[in-house]
Order: C-alpha cells, then structure tokens, then sequence
C-alpha cells in the first residue's frame, strides 16, 4: 500500500444546532468517514444535494475545526499545521468555491485579483508580471484584464477565480460543483483548462459533482457519498456501467443520469425518484441511512438487520468497496 | 375544433432605453407558434434573451421602460384571438416620448396597474398564464406559509366549489409532498427541490392554459431533476395544458419538448419540431445547433464552442453567429460578415425554418 497523500480516517464533524428545543444540540454532518486520496488522482465525491459533500470538501482546506476523527496531509494533521503555519498549508491547498459570484473581490480589477494571487508564489516584479500575463493567456480572458468581476459574464467569472488559484500553484485542488449552472459551451473548458494543469504539475484534484456521468468521465476513483456517510467506493469508473454490482443509491443516481442522455427511456414508467420523500423524516443514526429509499429493502432478507446497523464497507472485488447488507 | 394556436408571436422586439439616448436591443426579431397541449422547449447560452422573451409576454420587465414591439397573439376564446401587444405597447412608446416620461418614471406602479387593468393584461397573469422561476426561493414569499400562498395565490375561478384547503391537499398529494408537514412551514424550512415541487403545485392548482418554467432545474441535483421533469408531463397529460420551457439544458429540452426553437444572442436561429431539430442524420440545420448537438452527445471535438457569446447588447452586422461559425470559417466566400440571412416567414405554412445563408435560396 502505497503512502498516500490525503488520509481521512474515522472522521465526524458535528455542527450546532439552530433549533434550541432540539434534543441533541449536535448534530452530526459527517458521520465515520475514511477515504485515502493518492497523489496526481482525480477524486470524484457524488451525492444528491445535502448529504455533505460541500461540507467534506470545505473539512479538508480546514475551513472548520475538526470535532472527531483525523484528516492528514502528507502524513501530518491539517488542523495542527494550520495552527503552525497556516500561510504553507494554504499555498499547498486550495478550494474553487460553488459560487463564483462571491469569491471574488467586487473592488479589484480581475488584473489585480491574480496579481495578488501571484505574490503569494513569487516576490521578482518581473516574473509576476510575466506570471499574470501567462494566466490571463491560459484562462482566455486577456480582454478583460481591466475590467471588474460584475462586468464580466458567468464563465469569464468562473476562469478569472480558477487562474487566481492556479496562480497559488497548489499540489491540491479541491474542486466543489465547478461546472453546474454553466452553459455547455463553457462546461468543456473549464474542465480541459483543470486536467491540463493536473498533467502538467502533477496535482491532485477533488472534484465534487452530483452528476455521476461527468464524474466517471474524469475520475480514476469514486467515492459516493449519502447522508454524510460513504456508501460505495470504486476505482476506475469508466470501466463500469449502471447494469453493474453497485449500491442501490449509486444504481438511482446512475439511472437519474441516464434518464435525459437516453432518447428511449420513457418519463412515466420509469421509478428513479420515488421515494425522494423520505429523507425529510430525519435519520437518527442508526441502522442505514438508505433504508427508506431502498428498492431492495422488500425483496431482501436483511430487511431487519438494515433498520438497526450500519453496513461497513466491504471489498466487493479488487478495486470495489460496497456498504451494503444486501451485496454479498 | 379549431385550428387558431394558443400563442402565435410574431417579430418579438424588445428594446431598452439607456440613460444617454442609446438603445439596447435585447430582443431582436423572435417568432414561435405554441398549439394547445403542446411543449415548447426554448434554448440557448445565457444572454441569449430566452428570460426576456417570456417576460415581454406577460409585460413584466425587470428594467424600465422596455418597449416592445411585435405582435403577440394570446386565444383567449375558441375562436378569438387577443393581441396581447398592439394596444398597451403603443401607449408604451408613446408614453416615453415627451414631457410625460418623467410623470411614468414617479408613478410607473400605479402607472402600469392602470395600463393593464384597462387591456386586461391582469386577467392573464397568473390565471391563464403562470410562470415559475429559475430560484423558488425568491419567489416564493418568504415571510407567507405554504397554506397562504394557496390561499392568495389560487384564483376563485379554478376552485370548482372546493376550498382551497382541500384544492391545496389534491395538490401536495399529487406531487408527493406530505401534508402533515408542508402546509404549516416556510419556504426558507424545505429544501430547494421541495420548494421547486410547492411551486409546481401552485401551477397545477390554478389551472392555467400556459405554463412558463425558466430553468427550473438548474440548481437541482439531477435525481431532483428528474422528479421534477416527470412532474411537468403528468400535469401537461392530465390537463391538456402547454408548456414553455427555458434552458440551457439540451437533455432537459429533448426530454420533453415536441418543438424547439434555438435563441442566440437575441435571435431566433431555428425554430421547428423536436424530432426534425434533434435528429443527427438531419442535414437542413443550423451549424449553431449542430455544435450543440455534437456537444450534448459526446462526438464534439473540443467539448466546447470556441469563441466568446456575444454581450447582452452587442450587435452584429450581418449573421449574429458568423464570429464563431465553423462553417464561415472553412467556407468564408459565403458572406455572412455582411448580408444578414433573410427572416423566418410565415411559421404556420413551413413548421421547420432556420436563419442561416447555406440553406436559402
């Protein structure tokens, strides 16, 4: 087993509760989560909206402090370095925020917004200037270096943040929704202008989505993600399909996905989303947080065991983790 | 039976007035025909005006004062046709001309409620024709619970002597909503798909002949979008009704739409039925929605269309689309920087028109 470079191992993060008349006053977001990330891999993290996906990828910058459990970067706690030097950690990692909008200084010219970005890297006048000069090339908004963030259109938005953290030149981007809310002619370029980097600096990307076919597209490793626990794990998404062994959840999200590519499929008979309702009864933590959903929960034998204890995850076959009573 | 559309627009142009005597041309020149029971899918990069098209429908501009010119045809009865344009529009060009303009800027709501009250514009808003936007969060009222919004919004001529209690129960029952829960809480209390199904259930209880969605997906995770799609058919099935939907979204159009037309930069480029616009062996099609044809199908060879979309108002001389044309580019004796290609003509006799210089002759 080779050492790797990101190493989430048996992590919770509890977040306060609004609600005062609440029993518990912590509720947990994240619940006995444990990946390890290689270097130069594109990790994909899918799940439907609200099952803690943003939230993993904000834990891993350490935008928040870390309640129980451990995340480690390059064999040492983040949230130790932070404390020690948080100036180093962050030149390593970086996050491309959900909302363009607002990651952007609103009084800075887009010039000036990766200038600043670059002085953090390089302190010569002359190869920051050869540096923003460069970036603006590579993003493709040189005509635009003058202009301010709400003058420009959503995808100039979205590659004016990206050149301002590639200009940190981190070793680990973590990538949250990217392209959602982007038109097509955009969604390709961001993409290519990402994985480009990727092979040129041998990075280590997190590319958070919830649509499970660009994931597979880009990702050599899968981790899918509900109600802030991981369901299933796999290597190699390309060489898999929907009529594979997978969890039940990745099976609903794969037919969601095929649902609009597919001309075939009919919109009335098809079952994907059914059930969607049931999340809004809350889980209380034990037993599995699929069960309500599940298509397989009638059929199964284990239909009792799923009500009272979390599946671990098991090795299906050589590059499968499954966490499900009904997959043997 | 007749044969009358529901929405027939014709030359739909939108132009807005700049404080320095310039005009911004939002729109410029859209045509679509919708029949009854029919699903119009529009699409288009953003700026391209697919929002504003919809919103000169209805007269409601965010920017003021937007005039509109064309012609809006609405069936308001089996046999008669309202124009929804000439009358009210007229008053607004005539209006913003002269003294009277700074008068419309100080009054402009109590100005507009007397404008629409007097060609009943207000009868056809929200009762004929009901639009849901793009965040249901801000249009759903955030300070009303999901009971009141039943309660003000459904109008008293869709009720059929129920109350609206038990019109609003039908309505959360049909799209799985639970009703122990829902009726009693605010938007800001459910999530963004719950919100997204209240608000088609609002749609569904007031009974309209059009409903307009304006990207209703984006934003949605896609096991919500596909809720929401099968949603918006069993509705359009039940209740004969037409759709217009907006978005950038090739998937979410083709799923459902049986025409399309193709917007880019304020323009109609390709109007006509879905199964003609979206077959790849087609070859009278517009190289626009090639490329984006060859995009949503994974056979494009960048993945992207090179080229910058044009600004909200810039205007170019010519075909809008030659800057980034692959066609123009490989072929460029065709002259397309100069003469722009001649307008759709009339939509009800050739279902099927594209506003390109390769196939006219």
């Amino acid at each position: 087993m080779e050492d790797a470079l990101v190493k989430v191992s048996n992590f919770t993060q509890y977040f306060r509760s609004r609600d005062k008349n609440e029993k518990l006053p912590f509720i947990p977001y994240l619940r006995g989560i444990n990946l390890s990330i290689n270097q130069s891999d594109v990790y994909g993290i899918v799940g439907e909206s609200g099952c803690g996906k943003s939230t993993l990828g904000k834990c891993l910058v350490g935008l928040f402090s870390l309640t129980e459990g451990n995340i480690q970067y390059h064999g040492r706690e983040i949230n130790e370095w932070i404390h020690d030097s948080a100036d180093e950690f962050r030149k390593q990692v970086q996050i491309i925020f959900q909302n363009p909008r607002s990651a952007l200084n609103m009084s800075m010219r887009v010039e000036d917004l990766i200038r600043e970005a670059v002085k953090i890297k390089y302190s010569n006048d002359k190869i920051i200037k050869q540096n923003v000069n460069r970036i603006l090339y590579d993003m493709q908004i040189e005509h635009k270096r003058r202009d301010y963030p709400h003058q420009l259109s959503g995808g100039e938005r979205r590659r004016a943040g990206l050149g301002r953290i590639l200009a940190v030149e981190p070793t680990l981007i973590i990538a949250d929704e990217p392209v959602s809310s982007l038109d097509v002619s955009y969604k390709g370029l961001i993409i290519d202008l990402l994985l480009k980097y990727k092979q040129k600096n041998n990075a280590t990307i997190v590319f958070i989505s919830h649509d499970i076919h660009l994931i597979n597209q880009i990702c050599n490793r899968v981790a899918v993600m509900f109600m802030g626990k991981v369901v299933e794990i796999f290597d190699n998404p390309k060489k898999f399909n929907h009529y594979d062994i997978h969890h039940p959840y990745t099976q609903e999200l794969y037919t969601a996905a095929l649902f609009f590519k597919d001309k075939e499929m009919s919109i009335i008979s098809d079952k994907s989303g059914e059930f969607i309702d049931a999340e809004y009864a809350k889980y209380d933590g034990t037993g599995c947080p699929y069960f309500q959903r599940c298509e397989l929960k009638n059929t199964m034998m284990c239909a009792l065991k799923c009500k009272e204890k979390f599946p671990e995850l098991i090795d299906v076959n050589d590059n499968q983790k499954i966490a499900c009573h009904g997959i043997k | 039976m007749s044969c009358l559309p529901l929405l027939q627009v014709t030359n739909l142009r939108v132009v807005f007035d700049l404080q320095h005597g310039s005009q911004k041309r939002i729109i410029d020149d859209v045509d679509f025909v919708l029949n009854k029971g029919e699903i119009l899918g529009i699409v288009g990069e953003s700026g391209s005006g697919k929002t504003q098209t919809v919103l000169a429908l209805l007269g409601i501009h965010i920017q003021n004062p937007g005039v509109v010119k064309g012609e809006i045809k609405f069936q308001i009865s089996d046999s008669r046709l309202e124009d929804l344009s000439s009358s009210h529009i007229d008053k607004y060009v005539s209006y913003s001309k002269g003294k009277i303009t700074e008068m419309y800027y100080k009054n402009e709501k109590r100005w507009k409620k007397s404008i629409d009250q007097q060609y009943g514009l207000h009868e056809i808003r929200g009762n004929r024709i009901f639009i849901m936007f793009q965040d249901p969060k801000s249009y759903l009222n955030p300070f009303w619970t999901i009971r009141k919004h039943f309660k003000k919004i459904v109008p008293t001529r869709s009720l059929d002597g129920l109350s609206h209690e038990e019109v609003m129960i039908e309505a959360l029952k049909k799209f799985n909503l639970p009703i122990d829960q829902v009726p009693a809480s605010y938007p800001h209390q459910l999530s963004g798909g719950m919100n997204q199904r209240v608000m088609i259930a609002l749609g569904y209880a007031c009974k309209p002949d059009v409903i307009i969605a304006d990207e209703i997906t984006t934003g949605l995770d896609i096991v919500n979008q596909v809720v929401v799609v099968k949603h918006l058919k069993h509705i359009q099935q039940e209740c004969n009704l037409s759709i217009i939907l907006i978005s950038h979204d090739l998937g979410f159009i083709s799923k459902l739409s049986d025409k399309i037309l193709v917007l880019y930069n304020g323009q109609g480029m390709e109007f006509g039925p879905a199964d003609i616009i979206l077959d790849p062996k087609q070859t009278r099609k517009h190289p626009y929605t090639r490329e984006l044809m060859e995009i949503f199908n994974e056979s494009h060879k960048q993945g992207y269309i090179s080229g910058e979309p044009p600004r909200r108002d810039e205007i170019i001389n010519g075909c809008r689309f030659h800057k980034r044309c692959r066609e123009y580019f490989n072929n460029p004796v065709l002259n397309c920087s100069k003469n722009a290609p001649t307008d759709f003509t009339d939509l009800i006799q050739a279902p099927h028109q594209v506003r390109c210089a390769l196939f006219q002759d």
